[in-house]
């Protein structure tokens, strides 16, 4: 069974090129356009791995890493903050948010696969 | 007096019975015994005649004692009250030569004392003059430096009473342009004597000085503190202060007061802020569209057997997103041309400094003990630290009040380009939602100011927070990632620290400070607002009303000529002829004025902080007191009234009226009947009646009420 990743973004553009990524990659895609959606998917769709946006509508993503990370159900479920925000104290705040890696905008398509294939299987 | 007469009456009275008595016994005495049973016989007998006898002395003493009273206790007095007023009030008036020749005598030598005495005050006043006028010379150098400075130049004692500004300072704080006069009369207004405080907020200033003394303390040389603050609606000001020290070398190293040069930073920090949007719009939308062509382009590369509709997919998002990058560049460019290089900043300090002030200010203002770690000494940052302080300590009382957290330590390290301050409680973490209603919550909302919360500061800071614990040590912290800053750079140490402008003589800087109860402090000291109405008659509970009311203010000793109070006042009724011929005031000048609503407001804000002094005041206090309801101000402080300390003063003279006193005391009398013309007038006379008062042993404001309640005038009531 294919392992499951959400991808939360508000931009089609970049949420139309990740899916075409991760599903060449072999993993089942669900997308989210804003942070509640997110946490609704999460609860529903139960992925494996977030890719997650920063700046989102309604939640920002650093309340909706914070928000998984408060509950046990999630704690196993990997996240990738995927960002145009690339200050050192925004990616310090990111990972004490509880993302496991921090990847800023723009970024190599090989390493964003590689890192979800090393978050997913260990 | 009634005593003193019945006292020399009953005198003369015993001495006339006693010589008629006595006269009668030695009679008696030296007659043979049979003629002085007639002499009893006689007396028995004409017991009627005795009567009359004895009625005839009463009247005749009683005569004599009034004319002795009159002529020689009377004299003696006013005579003693024209000594008075000589010595210490008007030199040049004279006493009264009449009544007894002696008296007479003694009057024209008190008159040729004074003479002399006035002479010799005259010689005096001419050198004084001589001194004085170079003084003021250099005075009038410092002033004319002041008005030119580009800079808003505000001088203050330690109790924020101001001692002097500049027309800049006053432009800037008042906004007043200085055309519209009844507009302007509303905003609390700047001047001598008066609280910079009503300006500006205590806290910001107490908190600079504060930060200034404490580095002083520390051996540091001149220190000088940044402070921003909004007034008057969210303009933002940025000040620097710096003490002023051991003026009258009394204490030479206590502070006296403190310079505050402003400016207007507002334009500054929205540029500031606008560029630094513009600049965070850019680099993240640069950086998400060359993801998306970046991604795209790799897909092409990597994947060549992708099917046509999929090619045309990401050829089309990568024209599309190299569009949307070109316009967001054009746009950026645009409107970064306009802006100029931005000098508004906030202070650099110390990471350590900053902890050290945040820990006093925590463990004062939130009774939390507040400990430090891991200090690093070579960091420093960009700090305001007034508004940091304030929303660290709100998130403190918070972690307090809901979390009990029972003692707080700081510790602050270096990551990258920032400064870790972190903010650490043994316990655990706060939930996210919660934390993020703390950052958003107002820590204080002031009339004036923009509510200020944790965001708010951050964002001014460029600096980002979040939450974190350890679960080994079961810690949790706040982090602010501050931007590290240069170290500020050191004053150099001034060769010249004992010498002194010449042109320093503000007195006010020794002036006691609101710490004295008022009541107890001395008459000299306190300053006052002295005030006049005209009105539409004089029956207040009858309907008339206030057309005029006019003030100045007392400082220092000092009648203060440029600040005055004048204002014209639409009465909303018909203005009687009768009144017209005693002030003037025609109702077609009081069109188009402000109602007593507005009026009286702005008058009791120009009052602030000072005790009213009015002629015959109970008539004015009457016309306050009515109005108290429809414009919401209420006049409840101390006043005196210069009749009733003259009657003190005088109390063998009857006429008290302003005339009177005006002739008495020797002050000009200029525009009576005008309300601003009699305040000045009764401010004369009234700082010529201090001294006299100081000489009857009345020198507090206690003291000087006292007495005027004890004044048969006291009672007069409207």
């Amino acid at each position: 069974m294919n392992k499951r990743i959400l991808i939360a973004d508000d931009e089609p553009n970049i949420v139309t090129l990740l899916e075409f990524l991760m599903q060449q990659s072999g993993y089942d895609i669900r997308s989210a356009s804003n942070g509640e959606d997110a946490l609704r998917a999460v609860s529903e769709y139960h992925p494996h791995l977030v890719l997650l946006d920063v700046m989102m509508p309604l939640r920002n993503g650093y309340e909706v890493c914070q928000t998984m990370r408060e509950s046990p159900e999630f704690d196993d479920v990997k996240i990738i903050m995927l960002t145009a925000k690339g200050r050192e104290a925004e990616m310090a705040k990111g990972l004490a948010s509880g993302a496991d890696a921090y990847v800023t905008k723009p970024f190599a398509t090989k390493e964003l696969v590689e890192t979800v294939k090393r978050l997913l299987e260990p | 007096m009634k005593a003193r007469f019945l006292a020399t009456w009953l005198a003369c009275y015993a001495l006339c019975l006693g010589s008629v008595a006595g006269v009668l016994l030695a009679l008696h005495e030296a007659l043979p015994s049979p003629q002085q049973q007639d002499l009893i016989e006689a007396l028995s007998s004409g017991t009627n005649f005795l009567f009359w006898i004895a009625l005839i002395i009463l009247a005749t003493t009683g005569f004599l004692a009034s004319w002795i009273v009159d002529r020689y206790f009377r004299s003696v007095r006013a005579l003693s009250d024209s000594t008075r007023l000589i010595a210490a009030g008007n030199p040049s008036y004279r006493a009264a030569t009449e009544g007894p020749a002696e008296l007479r005598k003694l009057a024209e030598s008190i008159n040729l004392l004074a003479a002399r005495h006035e002479a010799s005050l005259r010689d005096d006043a001419e050198r004084v003059a001589i001194a004085r006028a170079d003084l003021e010379a250099e005075k009038i150098r410092l002033a004319t430096l002041m008005a030119e400075l580009a800079e808003s130049v505000v001088v203050c004692n330690m109790d924020g009473r101001i001692l002097l500004y500049n027309e800049r300072a006053r432009a800037l704080l008042t906004g007043a342009n200085g055309g519209d006069r009844s507009a302007a009369a509303v905003q609390a207004p700047l001047g001598l004597g008066r609280s910079l405080f009503a300006l500006i907020d205590r806290d910001i200033i107490s908190h600079a000085l504060d930060q200034l003394q404490f580095r002083r303390s520390r051996g540091e040389h001149q220190p000088v503190s940044v402070l921003l603050t909004t007034i008057r609606g969210g303009q933002l000001l940025r000040g620097r202060a710096a003490l002023v020290t051991g003026v009258d070398g009394s204490a030479p190293h206590a502070p006296a007061g403190f310079v505050l040069v402003l400016e207007d930073v507002g334009q500054e920090a929205e540029m500031e802020d606008r560029r630094e949007r513009l600049q965070q719009r850019v680099i993240e939308g640069s950086r998400s569209a060359l993801a998306n062509i970046r991604a795209a382009a790799e897909n092409l590369v990597n994947y060549p057997e992708l099917d046509a509709a999929r090619r045309h997919e990401f050829t089309s998002i990568i024209t599309e997103e190299a569009e949307k990058l070109t316009r967001e560049l054009d746009d950026a460019s645009r409107q970064h041309a306009g802006g100029e290089v931005s000098q508004w900043s906030p202070e650099q300090m110390r990471a350590v400094d900053l902890i050290s002030l945040l820990r006093r200010r925590i463990e004062s203002l939130v009774g939390v003990p507040a400990g430090a770690e891991n200090t690093d000494a070579t960091l420093w940052v960009s700090v305001d630290s007034y508004s940091m302080a304030q929303v660290v300590s709100h998130l403190a009382r918070r972690l307090k009040d809901e979390l009990s957290v029972a003692e707080l330590r700081f510790r602050v390290a270096a990551a990258g380009g920032n400064a870790h301050l972190d903010l650490v409680w043994t316990g655990a973490r706060i939930p996210s939602a919660t934390a993020l209603a703390w950052e958003n919550e107002p820590v204080r909302a002031g009339a004036d100011s923009a509510p200020l919360t944790l965001r708010n500061v951050l964002r001014r800071h460029r600096a980002v927070a979040w939450h974190e614990n350890d679960r080994n040590s079961a810690c949790s912290w706040f982090r602010i990632a501050l931007p590290l800053a240069a170290p500020a750079k050191a004053h150099p140490a001034g060769p010249h620290r004992e010498s002194r402008p010449v042109y320093y003589d503000f007195d006010l800087f020794s002036q006691t400070g609101p710490g004295t109860r008022l009541a107890e402090r001395n008459l000299k000291d306190i300053a006052y607002t002295v005030f006049d109405t005209e009105t539409t008659g004089l029956e207040p509970s009858a309907g008339d009303e206030i057309v005029s009311i006019g003030a100045v203010r007392i400082v220092n000793g000092r009648l203060l000529a440029s600040e005055l109070f004048e204002q014209l006042v639409d009465p909303r009724r018909a203005v009687p002829a009768s009144s017209v011929r005693i002030h003037g005031i025609r109702p077609e000048m009081l069109e188009g004025q402000p109602t007593i609503a507005t009026a009286l407001p702005a008058f009791h804000k120009f009052c602030e902080d000072t005790v009213l002094v009015g002629h015959n005041v109970a008539f004015d206090m009457r016309f306050l007191e009515l109005k108290q309801a429809e414009t919401g101000v209420s006049f409840s402080g101390p006043v005196l009234d210069t009749m009733l300390l003259s009657a003190v003063l005088h109390r063998d003279t009857e006429n008290h009226s302003l005339e009177a006193l005006a002739e008495r005391y020797g002050v000009d009398v200029v525009g009576r009947h005008t309300a601003v013309g009699d305040a000045i007038v009764t401010a004369e006379i009234f700082l010529k009646m201090i001294p006299l008062l100081a000489e009857r042993g009345i020198v507090t404001l206690l003291q000087a009420r006292a007495a005027s309640q004890e004044t048969v005038h006291a009672r007069v009531r409207y």
